[in-house]
Parts: structure tokens; sequence; C-alpha cells
């Protein structure tokens, strides 16, 4: 099975991107669920789906490529994260219903160019739930592009994006921009749920983002130690969903997302067994 | 003395109601203010006025001898809020890491965490006497440590200028008395200024070298020993309206 990964050129580009996706969407996660911004993932996700039915659309209607698919999901759900910025400052008071708008709205317009391209088709499947077969040279490249500017933007601003999440308050204070540091942020999420969406789908995108960091968190003694283990288990689950998903024939998407359960549900047992060996040792301290 | 902080004759109003009316006030180099009055008399306004986040409908404020408005020297500044209370619990970073946070702007986006700032953060740790916590999580330790921890995180850019909002609110009343003696060491010992708000008006009577009330307008301002307060009134200050 490894060596068909090696040998089809699809499926190495599956593997890499696999890899790449591994890598930068626990990264980006990380500051993601600490700002609690989760469901912001969720929300760029659909409204990504509502770029990749109108890219689909257009291929069907006017017979010739104008802008592919994944390019007017990117598009799509740069413009999202614009809006939901837009929207959280005008509602100060109830930013979160800003969520709620943008994912109903991404939803409301897939639904609209999926009708009129007259019903589902085998592609918008895998855009939906993921595909191992679905990425082509030229989706890679595109990913390893968006790939290196995450971990630039990261490497750069890591500092500013820790205080920022740890403490806006003080962010402010200490004079960080932080508008436009969030901003950034925002461009980075919709660009890293761009590039997973060929591999997890949109519907499981904000999963990959989340639930290794939930695991992560549970275990980790401070923050880059947290980044670290929430990648190590992001690019368990790929590697583990995608072998297994080939060997199943089931759309990766799933079998990466119920792996990264899984790993969660093991973090909770981990937790637990560390936490009554810190309690004996403490109590055997406390003894002799 | 050198004024770090001059606040002349301003006027500050939310909307259509005023929250401050002539206020003026100075604060020395070397001085440990203790600011009180009741809830809304205007002492956070006042603060975030003083911090450049609010601009004033009258009168004018000067940081270090400067404008507020034009001020770039903010590693000069630090401001510690009521963390205790309103800090995500589930936050995982270590002491270092948070201490370290406090760099940030001095280090700014280019340059890297090096050898000098990981001594840095050690020190300020050292000087909040935390130094045995420096890799635990923040979120396992309890409100007094992690409310030191936050002093530390102000200390580390070296400032000349500590402002703090209600630091020992959350804090069980064992750990509120070492932490105003960690304050007044810093104060006499580092030369450091320091501007409080607080409500308890027992403890900073006790260790401030200044206090002011202000409730729309400064109605005292004086040493601790002059000060007194109608019995009446006393309530206010806790933030009780009965």
């Amino acid at each position: 099975m490894i060596a068909d990964f090696l040998q089809f050129e699809f499926l190495r580009n599956t593997l890499y991107t696999g890899l790449l996706i591994g890598l930068i969407a626990p990264l980006l996660g990380c500051f993601i669920v600490v700002r609690r911004l989760s469901l912001i993932a969720d929300a760029l996700s659909h409204v990504t789906l509502a770029g990749i039915a109108f890219g689909l659309l257009m291929e069907k209607k006017l017979m010739t490529p104008v802008i592919s698919p994944f390019y007017a999901g990117l598009g799509f759900s740069v413009i999202a994260s614009l809006l939901i910025e837009k929207l959280r400052s005008m509602f100060r008071n109830f930013q979160e219903i800003a969520i709620p708008i943008i994912l109903s709205g991404g939803v409301g317009l897939s639904v609209i160019f999926i009708s009129l391209a007259n019903g589902f088709t085998t592609d918008l499947f895998s855009y939906l739930f993921g595909s191992v077969s679905a990425v082509s040279s030229e989706d890679l490249r595109v990913i390893v592009i968006i790939s290196i500017i995450v971990l630039l933007v990261i490497g750069v601003l890591y500092k500013q994006l820790l205080v920022l999440s740890f403490d806006e308050e003080h962010a402010r204070v200490s004079g960080l921009h932080a508008k436009l540091i969030h901003f950034i942020f925002m461009l980075l999420t919709a660009l890293v749920i761009a590039a997973s969406i060929r591999i997890v789908g949109v519907l499981l995108v904000s999963a990959l983002m989340t639930i290794p960091v939930a695991a992560a968190i549970r275990l980790a003694k401070g923050f880059k130690q947290a980044m670290i283990l929430a990648i190590l288990f992001g690019e368990t689950s790929v590697i583990v969903g995608l072998f297994s998903g080939y060997y199943f024939e089931i759309p990766p998407g799933g079998t990466i997302v119920v792996v990264s359960i899984l790993i969660l549900l093991l973090s909770f047992i981990v937790q637990k067994l560390l936490l009554a060996n810190k309690r004996k040792t403490a109590f055997e301290k406390g003894v002799s | 003395m050198t004024s770090i902080l001059q606040i002349d004759n301003i006027n500050f109003s939310y909307e259509q109601k005023a929250a401050l009316r002539e206020v003026s006030l100075q604060v020395k180099k070397g001085d440990f203010l203790g600011l009180i009055g009741p809830n809304g008399g205007g002492k956070t306004t006042l603060i975030k006025l003083a911090l450049g986040l609010l601009q004033p409908n009258k009168g004018s404020i000067q940081l270090f001898g400067q404008s507020v408005s034009s001020f770039k020297e903010w590693n000069k500044v630090s401001f510690v809020s009521q963390k205790a209370n309103a800090f995500n619990k589930g936050f995982p970073a270590t002491v270092f890491e948070v201490v370290a946070m406090g760099l940030t702007p001095k280090i700014g986006y280019f340059r890297r965490f090096s050898a000098k700032h990981r001594a840095a953060v050690k020190k300020a740790v050292a000087q909040v006497d935390m130094s045995d916590y420096l890799h635990e999580n923040i979120s396992s330790l309890s409100g007094g440590q992690q409310q030191r921890v936050f002093i530390a995180r102000a200390l580390v850019s070296q400032p000349e200028l500590i402002i703090l909002d209600e630091p020992t609110v959350g804090i069980d009343h064992a750990n509120v008395k070492g932490f105003y003696e960690l304050l007044q060491r810093l104060n006499s010992e580092n030369g450091l200024t320091l501007v409080m708000i607080t409500h308890d008006l027992a403890g900073i009577a006790h260790y401030a070298s200044k206090l002011v009330y202000l409730d729309q307008q400064v109605q005292y301002e004086g040493s601790p020993e002059q000060f007194s307060l109608p019995e009446s009134d006393l309530h206010i200050l806790r933030g009780i309206h009965a």
C-alpha cells in the first residue's frame, strides 16, 4: 500500500499535501483554539464550499475553466474572513453572531450554485469529504506556497500572536498592532482552510485545526509544547487516515477525523494516568 | 522630583454622561499612588486616558514629559489588569512563556528571543519569588500566584511606571498582604513608580505613599494618614451599593 503512494504521482501528491496540512492546520489551530475562534474555521470552510460550487458552476456552464473551483474557494474564504471581521466590529456586544451569518450565507450560496449547476457531481462530493485522488500537481504547488507563507508569517509573528491570544488588552496597551495582526491571522486561517479541503473536505476541515489541539492542550506544559504535540497528532491523524481511507476506499476526511478523535480519547486516558501518578508521588513524599 | 504622569484639567464623557470633570493629578518618580473611589467614579477611565486608550474632551495628559497622544516609549510603562479573575483558565502557557510576553514589544517583529532575554525573564520571576514555578502552566497556579506572574511580566521590560487596575480582586486574604509587601519592596528598593486602583482602603492606606479619592472629580489628594471618609460612605469603596 505504501508502495502505491510512492509509485503513482496522484497518490504522491496526496501524501505530500497531507503531510503539509498535517503541519499547518494544527499549527494555526493552536492559536484558533486558545483565542476561542474554533467556530470561525467552520464558518470559513462553509463559505469555501460556496466558492467551490461557484467554480464548478462556471466550469459547467461556460464549458471552459474561467476560475478553478480551488481558486474560487480560496477567494470566497478570504473575502469571508474580511466580512467576519467587519460584522464583529459592527456587533461589538454580540461578536459571535458573525459566525451563523457567514456560515448560513455560505451554505445558502452553495445550495444556489449547486442547484444552478443541476445537481451534485462526484467532484463536489470529493470537495465535501476529501479524496485520496483529487490533488493535482497544480494544487500541490499552491499548497506548498500556502504552507511556506503560513510558516513564514507564524515564524515572524509568533510572539505577537501569543500575546494577542493570551491577553488582548495587554497587547493593545503594549502598543502591538493588534488589529493588523488579527487581520493577518484571519487571512492565514482562510488560506489553511483552502489548502486543506482537497484532503479533508470542506465539512471536516475545522476538525483538523481543532481536535489535535484539543488533545495537545490536555497534555502539554506550555504553548510551544502544545504546538509540537498538536502537529504530531495532526500528522499521525493525516497519515493513518490517508492510508486507511485508501485501503478501505473511504473518503480520507472521515478516517482522518476518526483517528484524531481516537487520539483525543487516548489523551484523556494518558492525562488521567499522569494525574494519578502525580498524586501518588505527592502522597508518598508526604508520608516519608 | 521628576513628574512621571501629569494630568491637567481633563474632562471626559461617555456620549452624554460625564465621567470625569476638571481632573488634575500629578504622579512623581518613586510615588506609590493608591487611586480609590466609588464604582462609576471614573478610576478605570482615568487610567485608560493615561494609557492613551481614550482621548479626553478637554485638558492635557503628559507621560514622562511628553503628550500621551504622541508618546512612543511604551517600554517605560507597564499595565497589570484584574487578570486573576478575567484570565482564560485553560490557556496552555508556562510561567516562563507568560513573563516572556512582557518583552514582546521591546524585541519587535524580526529579532529572536536571545539568552539575554531568557536571563531577564528569570530575573523578573525571581523578583516576585516564583522561580520554583518557572515551567509550570499558569493555569495550575492559585490566583495570588498568577497575579505575581503578571507583576513579573510587567517588570521584565524594566519599566519606570506600573499601573495596576484592582490587582487584588480574586486573591484570598492571606495572599493579599504578601502581594502588597511585594509592591512596596519594588517601590522602595527598585524606585519603581506605582499607580494602583483599588477598593481595599485599609490595605492601600497602609502601603501607599499617596492617596487620591476620585468621584468624577478629585475629592482628596494627599497622604493616606490624613485621609478620612465618613463611616456612612465606606460601603461605596467596597463597591457595594446599599
